[in-house]
């Protein structure tokens, strides 16, 4: 490990308390997973499952948080963004399924996707 | 076997009807939000009610096969004739990843290419398509078309099923699946070419996926007989093959009265007699030789050129006459054993265009004509498509590349707004600006006009909801009268 990095890994576990902070990772698998997620999230708002959609909903915000953390990491500011909506898209879903509003939670539901579509089409094959 | 895995085996092989009718009684079987229960619950073809109100009854999906340049039919650019034979800027290709074959080239326009603005909506045609031109307020434009991009087959796979993998049921099989069959002696979702061999990628195209087999498309050949499998092969006499029906009849028959629950059994019944009408009832409903003089000359009959494109179009305005709810016409080659086998014009645009343009352009304003003459254009949705646009850069000197980023598409009748245009692409015409709409909003506006919500036409496949827009689809409202 060059001295640059370890100093950068030193230094974010100062200000977070935890080393792993500085290592969020976003590759192919875990888009994957967030791309099943997203799936089930669908079809559990169709079925009218609210317990499972409003977990596909939490797991999704935990893991868009970590896509803001990763992109902000790089520096790139509109993958930040749409990270950040996608994550409250998914809080929003979470309180549309608590309500039994699966109208509602449906259109955001495609709101979501198509936040992930647009970024996507700018970092899907970026290495 | 047991039964129950027995019917499972057969729901998903697609080979019991009556399976598919169980579905709609097994827990998230059929529809969750369902319309009116079919007629009787044995037959996946019965007539289903909408969500709400239909705008239409019918769609016509007429897919240009190849990729027609819009940039040289509908999307006039006079910046682009401005700019042609200089590089592109590079403002213009940001948030783009060209990738195509043919690199990023030099801005092309031909120099044959005129442009005029038609009807009260001051639509913009080309010389290329002059007959349609006089329809222009018909027509509502979507400027702002995108896709994604990638081969051919892929792209088509994505046009029809709303995915680049295959396995997920096309449009047509979800409308027949939501909505049923409008007439019990015709197939509910047809597919017309005008090519000897089956359109690129096939059945794919229309198929069924993960829906029961029923709902897949009828392939109908060009040519006098277009009906695969329909008429009594040579070997065996008429009555020889009523006998055989009557006895499968009679022991079917006495089978289901031992078995009154076996719904496969009845189902069986069902599309044994429904094949008999079939045999009967296709074969007018294709026969254009009935047709007017006046008719036949409007659609290109007497002319070579449009013939062949002239007879499907024909032929699928007899479909929609007679109730079949989605009708889907792919273009073939332009000329027969030639050297332009679609509109995929990398090289000789020109050439390419004009032989391809000239093939469509009478027959679908005839179609547009005949559709309003006999009143039934406001219940008949006319879609015009293609898998992508093409490139305002120049490739191989006289060609177009793909273009997924911003193409024109367009719909008339079935209750669109006419003579109006959604969307735009840059000046130059390669990306879509401002809202974009995606195969899946495509779908999502023609469901809708069919009184289909897009987001409760559902089927459970592998304990997962599906619907026909996957998990995106927004009706462009934008688009509807």
């Amino acid at each position: 490990m060059n001295r640059k990095i370890f100093h950068f890994i030193w230094i974010s576990a100062l200000l977070s308390g935890s080393v792993l902070a500085s290592q969020v990772t976003v590759d192919e698998d875990s888009m994957q997973l967030m791309d099943d997620r997203n799936k089930s999230l669908s079809s559990n708002i169709a079925l009218k499952d609210a317990s499972s959609a409003k977990e596909d909903a939490r797991a999704l915000a935990e893991m868009f948080a970590d896509v803001e953390t990763y992109f902000a990491q790089k520096g790139k500011g509109d993958a930040v963004d749409w990270s950040k909506q996608s994550r409250e898209l998914s809080a929003e879903i979470t309180r549309y399924v608590a309500a039994n509003d699966f109208d509602h939670a449906s259109q955001s539901a495609v709101t979501l996707s198509k936040t992930c579509k647009a970024c996507h089409q700018i970092y899907k094959t970026e290495d | 076997m047991e039964n129950k895995s027995r019917r499972d085996f057969l729901i998903k092989a697609g080979v019991g009807l009556g399976g598919v009718a169980l579905s709609g009684f097994l827990p998230g079987g059929g529809f969750f939000y369902a319309p009116a229960e079919a007629a009787t619950p044995f037959d996946p073809l019965a007539p289903k009610q909408p969500h709400f109100p239909a705008k239409a009854k019918t769609v016509i999906w007429l897919h240009m096969d190849g990729a027609p340049s819009t940039l040289d039919l509908f999307d006039y650019k006079p910046e682009l004739v401005k700019r042609a034979g200089q590089s592109v800027p590079a403002e213009y290709t940001k948030g783009i990843k060209t990738f195509t074959q043919g690199g990023v080239g030099k801005l092309f326009v031909s120099n044959k290419r005129t442009w005029k603005q038609y009807g009260e909506s001051g639509a913009w045609f080309s010389d290329l398509v002059p007959n349609l031109a006089q329809h222009a307020d018909k027509i509502a434009f979507i400027k702002s078309s995108v896709t994604i991009g990638a081969t051919h087959d892929i792209s088509i796979l994505k046009l029809n099923t709303g995915d680049v993998n295959p396995g997920r049921p096309s449009l047509g099989a979800w409308v027949s699946y939501a909505l049923g069959s409008a007439n019990p002696d015709l197939p509910s979702y047809v597919v017309l070419y005008n090519d000897k061999q089956e359109p690129r990628a096939g059945s794919a195209n229309w198929n069924s996926g993960f829906l029961p087999a029923v709902y897949q498309g009828t392939a109908f050949r060009p040519g006098d007989s277009p009906i695969l499998h329909l008429d009594r092969p040579g070997y065996i006499a008429a009555l020889e093959q009523r006998k055989s029906l009557d006895l499968l009849k009679k022991l079917n028959e006495k089978n289901a009265a031992r078995y009154p629950d076996d719904t496969e059994l009845q189902a069986r019944i069902r599309s044994y007699e429904l094949a008999d009408r079939m045999q009967t009832s296709a074969p007018e409903a294709v026969d254009i030789s009935k047709e007017s003089e006046a008719t036949r000359e409007a659609y290109g009959l007497n002319d070579e050129a449009t013939k062949s494109y002239g007879t499907v179009l024909l032929r699928a305005r007899r479909l929609a006459e007679r109730g079949v709810r989605f009708i889907q016409v792919v273009s073939g080659p332009a000329v027969p054993e030639g050297e332009f086998r679609n509109w995929d014009a990398h090289s000789k645009l020109e050439e390419n265009h004009g032989h391809n343009a000239k093939m469509v352009d009478k027959p679908i304003a005839a179609l547009l004509a005949d559709l309003k003459e006999r009143g039934l254009l406001d219940s008949t949705l006319v879609v015009w498509t293609s898998e992508f646009g093409r490139t305002p850069w120049g490739e191989s000197g006289d060609g177009r590349d793909h273009n997924p980023w911003g193409y024109t598409q367009w719909m008339a009748g079935g209750g669109v707004k006419a003579g109006t245009t959604f969307g735009a692409t840059d000046d130059i015409g390669l990306q879509a600006v401002g809202k974009t709409v995606d195969t899946y909003d495509l779908h999502a506006t023609v469901l809708q006009q069919l009184g289909l919500d897009h987001l409760k036409v559902t089927f459970l496949n592998s304990g997962r909801s599906e619907r026909p827009t996957v998990v995106y689809g927004e009706v462009i409202k934008d688009l509807l009268a």
